[in-house]
């Protein structure tokens, strides 16, 4: 530190000497008139002279200027060129409009730092405010989708639910590779909040979400290492920097009104097959599949006491036997759904003078989704307030957003002490009439009469078992900046992020009566009831001290050295209860017995010392180092320092050679190369082994003691590591900025390879050993991989514009390697998995890869059948069938503008890879899905198939009857099902569509309105997927918002599509 | 700039306590070994032993029923890992801090768990890692030992264990209900090592070589006398604090229909008129002119179609069932086999019949969910074990005093331990390999039946459980897995 300030004391006296000698100062600041920001970098020149300057970070100038000079020329790349009048005035505020068709060109870099976007040597994309907003989605994520390179975004869930967000590929294993948000210089808590996982999952979002996207000025994402190295170990992953409107300091009091209405509907329900209805193998009313008999459409019995062989055979006193035609209904599962409907509100007052300004919103989003009733219910508040002060070389900023959210959410997955509604829809035969089973009270419908003893009525589900959540959030910071001397700023921010939530989980008592239809057979509900309380905090503070100097008439230098300290806490209290004595009455003091409580605390500590040095040649050579060290207190004592560095360079070639520029061909020319490394820490208390409470995890449920009042310690299997090194991620990346015909063609690309080692994980150990797992640092993974945007404008006429931004990313992944067991090379590591079908990484594949079992196979390659015919599981090999990683990823704009009308769609396409899908595979196990329709459910014998005699194989002679076609379907009893239920991942979606219209401002000049903006909004409209996945949307997952969740879903909900109106209102 | 490693000393999970006694570890050692004899191994172990049957309008255990079990199989994995890395470290722990504070009854119980827990690996998967277990940091790669000398270690062990008898007897208070096998008796601890001892010796098919050794035990006779099972105030009806098998499949699994009884089972009953068929199934929907009010689903006839499958008998159990490491009747069983191998025939009548006497008396009073009486709670067990009945000692030779043995051994084990019938099913051949399921005319009622839906070839059962992918994709020296149905070294 101390050498860092003596290096800035220094270069402070270099940028004292280059002050010189002319006749008047003038002083001014450059703005844009769009949003009120500030313009650094843009050239000031006294017109008809060469003499001139380029504004600070601020947008300030200071410029002496010849008694004689008339005007002021201010140019800046991608805005129209502006001239000032000289006066008697010393001080301008020159305002510059933005020429159309331009990449936004000021860039916020890492700590919050303005950039010319020219100067920066590696990739970074801005998306405005109007291009996040148009469809008018509650989520600020979701307006960035298909809109920058390189960068992923998965949603599959309905509004509120968390999005997937995956800059240049994956390579943490069980770390988060979910990019570090900032907003306004603090990084901000982004957890999935809900509970992730194949059994009672709920998804209440990423705290992302938290985010009004009205409020938002733009967002800037950084993708390399080179560019993140100032954020420090949590940035590895890159970077969404989100910035924020501030007051306008016009002297004028703006008030903007927005408000959407739209409706949702749900997108895909699986395809079910129509030919043959409920039965297992033969009809049977108590069935969840449809295994039975060919649909003939006659008159049948149906529910409970159908006359058949099966169950008691009597018919209650007062209870008549339903009757329905055995017939396919179409649309069933469709139907079920309902309509949902979505109100977004936002306020906000902004204003200001040349001293203090303040913006202050408040966002109200109400979205009630497709599933009926308000079981899936979503309510945000957004109040926010921003303030700036500047008092001479004295500044002070602030901001405060206070978050509610009110959640209600069904379940999805399997259930645990009670059923979920998706897995119970899936299971419903194709002739039974899902929304005549609504009334779950009625005698016919009810839990003890229910037609199916194997699943639960999905209306009773929706009524009775869910989730809620609640949470109170504040974030938020302190800056205050001092400029001590010339050129030199001392700036102090505080920054603090607290959220409480409160999760509620309720499953309803099923108790099924004495003598009814399905007593004995189905399991009571004993009911159960969940508290989950969590607090979470973050503070982040940094001082930092920057100067701005221009050593020379060529060179510039730019310096930021700082310190930054971040704590992060969280403490959780949970409560569960299990067996209500009173039904219906979800409290912790209605139990036989008491809650089964929990709590636990953490807390972790990242300090870090940063420097960043940016030298500029002539305003066309750019170069930048960046060096951090930090100390991590999940590291071991004495080994948690670890520094790191990054540097980058561009050169403006248009700038540098201009006759490029000659012929109206090139415009722009901009190459980059950036290497950079990140440091990450380890999760934390993975230093050492715990001591835990005995729970014992069995087939289903647990034995958890105490037990008889008998309390039980074991050794954690987990075993920590005292040697922790930091995993270090490295990364190159070239790039390329070009713009042709007048900026009518743009064309940025980069390639970029980047190789992560030393990952911390908890590897596998023989059990043997006493332990599962160690902690421990392995492997090396490497995403390489190109980003494209494209720009063009085909037709640009006065009143006509269309412009079309293509981006394409191709990522690659790479498992290099991953540990040595003392002579054992682990080569492949389980992520996940379900029934068989896993999700690993194995070395020399991409990462996340799916195997599924084998059938067994002769010495001559043929499938070895059982004496039923069906394919035998080899005991060990699995095979691999694909993996997660997208073959690319193209986003595809459009946007057509007439005069005050504009109509744009994104489309999202994303090519190959693969998910699992659950539902798929219920669908076969249960007789749904069309491929069991395969050969009219006729026999058939195994193709390429033998059977044993003793030790030798012959020709398999044994067909699968029809009888037992169910379990040629079901993956238990057939291996090769497995594989049927990785399906392709390929999709391609309509995104958004919006039509708006700005009413011209002469039809408002006499009306209190500034502006008046109307529009028709659409949302995930549509979607293509492969002929092979009709069942789910492939970005549909319950597994969370990280790697794990590529594996597929485990039963997840449905998405929607939503369409709507909107206005927006400005006085 | 100067950061103090001190400052950021804060690593150290404050969640979980850093210094805990033996006993909290013996106990929870105790509850990693009945959560895998009384879970998944009474689950395999019935399956294969054939008290229990597939349902056919569910499919919750189909690969355990057809044999079809793959390496990475949490049925395969589960028992290896929970005593792997569950018991024996915790006994480990516990031994290594009774050890220091002279706490010789936890010293002693936990020295014969560790034996019992090894016996268990050893009779489940064969050769296993023994002497280069547990030490993590000194093997990663820790090597498989020959499962007979794995035995003798664990005799070893024992024998271990019963010289700190004395010493452990006389520290009070003793364990109490921490040791919620025999309530802290060190008597009946040492019984219950040296009737393990008993059973070990026994597993050698050439008698002769451990003859002497077993017939000192018969003479010394300080073998169990009671059951060891967990006592009563274990396993409630209350969720996570029950009989494993029962919290796993009747409570959490959706549907409880899953485990039926066998035909092998019910048909057996049956033909004896066996009224312990109450206590090991539910009536049937209605009665069966085959197997009257209890009856079977044929081995491994989940296929045979829900109807069915519905007219067949559940399998009873109870949320308050005791896990049995071993019992009474097995020990009676085992004493018997020695004499009648010792040629004490008096001696091996008297063990028979009390063994019998005692698999009946485990039923005495038994109860269903609602209460019911199921069984009387006194039974007059000479109506089965008396001249000319059912289950008398039939003393024709030696080998039919085996074979009158080893049936009821079998029957007896029904409900508690299935596990050990599945070992001696394999070690004795009894009850015999049937070539033809239950629905077969030629059928012989008490002979096992191969699975419908077997994948081994014709005339093969499963002998033991394969290595798990758990430890031979980590561990170097694991050996290639052998089929399920490669007989051990003491198989018949």
């Amino acid at each position: 530190m101390k050498k860092i300030s003596l290096l800035l004391a220094f270069l402070g006296f270099i940028g004292l000497q280059v002050l010189f000698a002319q006749t008047r100062e003038i002083s001014g600041n450059v703005t844009s008139i769009d949003d009120g920001s500030t313009i650094p970098g843009a050239s000031v020149v006294v017109k008809g002279t060469t003499i001139g300057t380029v504004t600070d970070m601020e947008g300030k100038f200071k410029l002496k200027v010849a008694p004689g000079a008339k005007a002021l020329v201010i140019t800046f790349v991608g805005m129209t060129s502006t001239e000032m009048s000289l006066t008697e005035s010393n001080f301008y505020n020159i305002k510059m409009a933005t020429e159309r068709v331009a990449v936004s060109e000021v860039i916020v870099t890492a700590l919050g730092i303005k950039r010319s976007e020219k100067s920066i040597g590696y990739s970074a994309s801005t998306v405005n405010n109007d291009e996040i907003t148009a469809a008018k989605s509650s989520s600020l994520i979701t307006g960035l989708q298909g809109k920058v390179a390189g960068l992923t975004i998965s949603s599959g869930g309905g509004t509120g639910t968390s999005q997937k967000v995956y800059i240049r590929g994956v390579s943490s294993f069980t770390g988060s590779n979910q990019p570090l948000y900032v907003i306004n210089g603090v990084p901000m808590q982004n957890s999935f909040t809900g509970k992730d996982g194949s059994g009672n999952s709920v998804d209440f979002g990423n705290q992302a979400n938290d985010i009004n996207p009205d409020d938002v000025q733009s967002v800037t994402v950084l993708k390399g290492a080179s560019a993140t190295a100032l954020y420090g170990s949590r940035a590895a992953n890159g970077v969404i920097m989100i910035t924020t409107k501030r007051g306008a300091q016009d002297g004028k009091i703006s008030v903007v009104y927005s408000g959407s209405v739209t409706a949702s509907e749900v997108l895909r329900t699986p395809q079910t097959q129509k030919n043959f209805g409920q039965g297992w193998p033969y009809w049977d009313p108590a069935e969840n599949g449809s295994w039975g008999p060919k649909l003939d459409g006659r008159m049948h019995d149906w529910g409970a006491y159908s006359s058949t062989d099966y169950g008691p055979g009597v018919t209650p006193d007062g209870y008549n036997v339903m009757k329905k035609p055995f017939s396919y209904i179409e649309n069933n599962m469709r139907d079920f759904y309902d309509r949902g409907m979505e109100y977004q509100n936002n306020i906000s007052i902004s204003g200001g003078d040349e001293r203090n300004s303040f913006a202050m919103s408040y966002g109200n989003t109400y979205s009630d989704g497709v599933i009926p009733t308000k079981a899936d219910l979503y309510k945000r508040n957004i109040f926010s307030f921003r303030g700036d002060h500047k008092a001479g070389k004295f500044s002070a900023s602030f901001d405060v957003s206070y978050v509610r959210k009110d959640i209600k959410a069904v379940s999805s997955g399997q259930g645990n002490d009670g059923a979920t509604l998706f897995q119970e829809l899936a299971q419903m035969p194709v002739d039974i009439p899902l929304t005549q089973l609504k009334d779950y009270n009625s005698i016919y419908h009810n839990v003890d009469n229910f037609f199916t003893l194997y699943a639960q009525n999905p209306y009773f589900v929706i009524a009775n078992n869910g989730n809620t959540y609640q949470d109170d959030r504040v974030y938020g910071k302190i800056e205050l900046g001092y400029d001590v001397f010339a050129h030199t700023k001392l700036m102090g921010r505080l920054g603090g992020d607290f959220t409480n939530s409160r999760q509620r989980s309720f499953n309803a008592v099923a108790k099924i009566t004495p003598d009814t239809w399905n007593y004995g057979a189905k399991s009571d509900e004993a009911g159960t009831y969940d508290e989950y309380n969590n607090y979470n905090g973050q503070i982040d503070a940094s001082g930092l001290i920057s100067g701005d100097y221009k050593l020379n008439e060529d060179f510039q230098l730019n310096v930021v050295a700082g310190i930054n300290y971040n704590s992060r806490n969280s403490y959780i209290s949970e409560a569960f209860l299990y067996g209500l004595a009173v039904p219906n009455w979800y409290n912790l003091s209605n139990g036989f017995d008491k809650p089964v409580t929990t709590s636990s605390t953490t807390k972790r500590i990242l300090i870090g010392a940063l420097g960043q040095f940016d030298l500029s040649y002539k305003e066309w050579a750019f170069g930048t180092l960046s060096v951090r060290n930090d100390w991590s207190s999940t590291l071991p004592k004495g080994k948690n320092s670890y520094f790191y560095a990054g540097v980058n360079g561009a050169i403006l070639l248009t700038d540098a050679i201009p006759t490029l520029k000659e012929g109206n061909f090139l415009s722009y020319a901009k190459l980059r190369a950036a290497w950079g490394q990140t440091g990450n820490d380890a999760p934390v208390y993975r230093t050492y082994g715990n001591n835990i409470p005995t729970n014992i995890i069995l087939g289903s449920g647990n034995v958890n003691m105490p037990i008889g009042g008998i309390a039980g310690i074991t050794l954690s299997n987990l075993e920590g590591n005292l040697n922790l090194k930091p995993e270090i991620t490295t990364d190159i990346e070239f790039g390329a900025d070009m713009k042709f015909f007048g900026n009518r063609v743009g064309l940025d690309v980069a390639y970029y390879m980047k190789s992560t080692k030393d990952q911390i994980i908890s590897s596998s150990v023989a059990p043997e050993t006493r332990y599962t797992s160690f902690t421990r640092n392995v492997g090396q993974v490497d995403n390489k991989g190109v980003e494209v945007r494209l720009l063009l404008v085909p037709v640009k006429t006065k009143d006509f514009e269309w412009e079309m931004v293509t981006t394409f990313s191709q990522n690659r992944s790479n498992v290099v390697k991953l540990w040595d067991n003392e002579g054992v090379s682990i080569n492949e590591y389980r992520f996940t998995g379900a029934y068989g079908v896993d999700f690993v990484a194995i070395v020399g594949q991409p990462l996340g890869v799916f195997k599924v079992p084998q059938a067994a196979l002769s010495p001559d390659g043929k499938v070895i059948v059982n004496s039923a015919g069906r394919p035998t599981v080899d005991p060990i090999n699995k095979k691999i069938v694909g993996s997660r990683e997208a073959d690319f990823v193209l986003g595809l704009n459009n946007r057509f503008t007439y005069k005050g009308l504009t109509l744009s769609a994104v489309f999202d396409y994303r090519q190959g890879g693969k998910f699992w899908s659950n539902t798929a595979e219920l669908l076969a196990f249960d007789g749904n899905s069309p491929i069991t329709v395969f050969n009219d459910r006729q026999p058939f014998l195994v193709p390429n198939s033998v059977r044993a005699v003793g030790n030798t194989f012959v020709e398999n002679d044994i067909p699968i009857l029809g009888t037992a076609m169910y379990s040629y379907y079901n993956h238990s009893t057939n291996t090769l099902m497995y594989e049927n239920m990785v399906l392709d991942r390929t999709f391609l979606k309509l995104r958004e569509l919006t039509l708006s219209y700005a009413i011209p401002k002469r039809f408002i000049t006499n009306t209190p309105l500034k502006a008046l903006e109307v529009s028709l909004v659409g949302r995930n409209l549509f979607m293509w997927t492969p002929k092979t996945n009709n069942f789910v949307d492939p970005e549909a997952t319950n597994y969370g918002n990280d790697l794990l969740s590529d594996f597929g879903e485990f039963s997840a909900g449905p998405s929607s599509r939503f369409f709507g109106a909107n206005v927006k209102i400005t006085f | 700039m100067m950061i103090s490693s001190c400052d950021l000393d804060i690593n150290k999970d404050p969640n979980y306590p850093t210094s805990v006694e033996a006993d909290k570890y013996f106990a929870s050692g105790l509850t990693w070994t009945s959560s895998v004899i009384g879970g998944d191994l009474e689950l395999l172990g019935g399956m294969w032993a054939q008290h229990y049957a597939q349902h056919a309008g569910s499919n919750q255990y189909t690969g355990i029923d057809s044999y079809n079990l793959p390496n990475n199989s949490t049925y395969i994995t589960r028992a290896w890992g929970s005593l792997y890395s569950g018991a024996l470290p915790d006994f480990q722990i516990a031994i290594q801090k009774a050890e220091a504070k002279g706490d010789w009854h936890y010293w002693m119980a936990s020295k014969i768990m560790t034996a019992y827990d090894f016996h268990i690996l050893v009779d489940a998967y064969g050769d296993v890692p023994f002497t280069e277990a547990l030490d993590f940091y000194k093997y990663i790669n820790p090597k498989f030992d020959n499962a007979k000398a794995v035995n003798a270690g664990i005799i070893a062990m024992l024998d271990e264990a019963l010289a700190k008898k004395t010493e452990a007897a006389a520290i009070a208070p003793g364990m109490g209900d921490i040791d919620y096998f025999f309530q802290g008796d060190i008597d009946a601890w040492a019984k219950f090592a040296k009737s393990l001892k008993l059973k070990i010796l026994m597993r050698d098919p050439a008698f002769a070589t451990n003859k002497t050794a077993i017939q000192a035990l018969i003479t010394e006779n300080d073998l169990l006398d009671q059951d060891c099972k967990t006592q009563d105030y274990i396993f409630v009806d209350k969720e996570n604090n029950s009989n494993p098998l029962y919290e796993n499949d009747r409570r959490k699994l959706n549907t409880q229909n899953n485990i039926r009884s066998s035909s092998t089972l019910s048909l057996f009953l049956f033909q004896n008129k066996d009224p312990r068929a109450a206590v090991f199934m539910d009536k049937a929907v209605t009665p069966d002119p085959v197997y009257g009010d209890y009856v079977g689903i044929p081995q491994g006839g989940y296929t045979l179609g829900a109807a069915y499958g519905n007219k067949t008998s559940r399998a009873l159990l109870a949320a308050t069932d005791p896990v049995y490491l071993m019992s009474l009747a097995e020990v009676e069983f085992l004493k018997a086999e020695a004499n009648v191998l010792l040629s004490n025939t008096a001696a091996a009548k008297t063990n028979y019949d009390n063994a019998v006497t005692a698999a009946f008396e485990r039923c005495n009073g038994a109860k269903d969910k609602d209460g019911k009486d199921i069984f009387p709670s006194s039974f007059d067990v000479n109506t089965f074990i008396g001249a000319g009945k059912a289950y008398e000692f039939n003393q024709t030779s030696a080998t039919t005093m085996l074979e009158s043995i080893w049936r009821q051994k079998w029957v007896a084990a029904v409900r508690c331990q299935a596990w050990e019938a599945f070992c001696d099913v394999n070690r004795t051949g009894y009850p015999k390999a049937g070539t033809v399921n239950s629905q077969d005319p030629a059928y012989v009622v008490g002979n096992l039946a191969p699975s419908i839906n077997s994948v081994l070839s014709a005339g093969e059962f499963p002998r033991r459980i394969i290595y798990p992918k758990t430890s031979s994709d980590y561990n170097k020296n694991t050996p290639i897995a052998l089929p399920i149905q490669t007989k051990l070294w003491w198989h018949k």
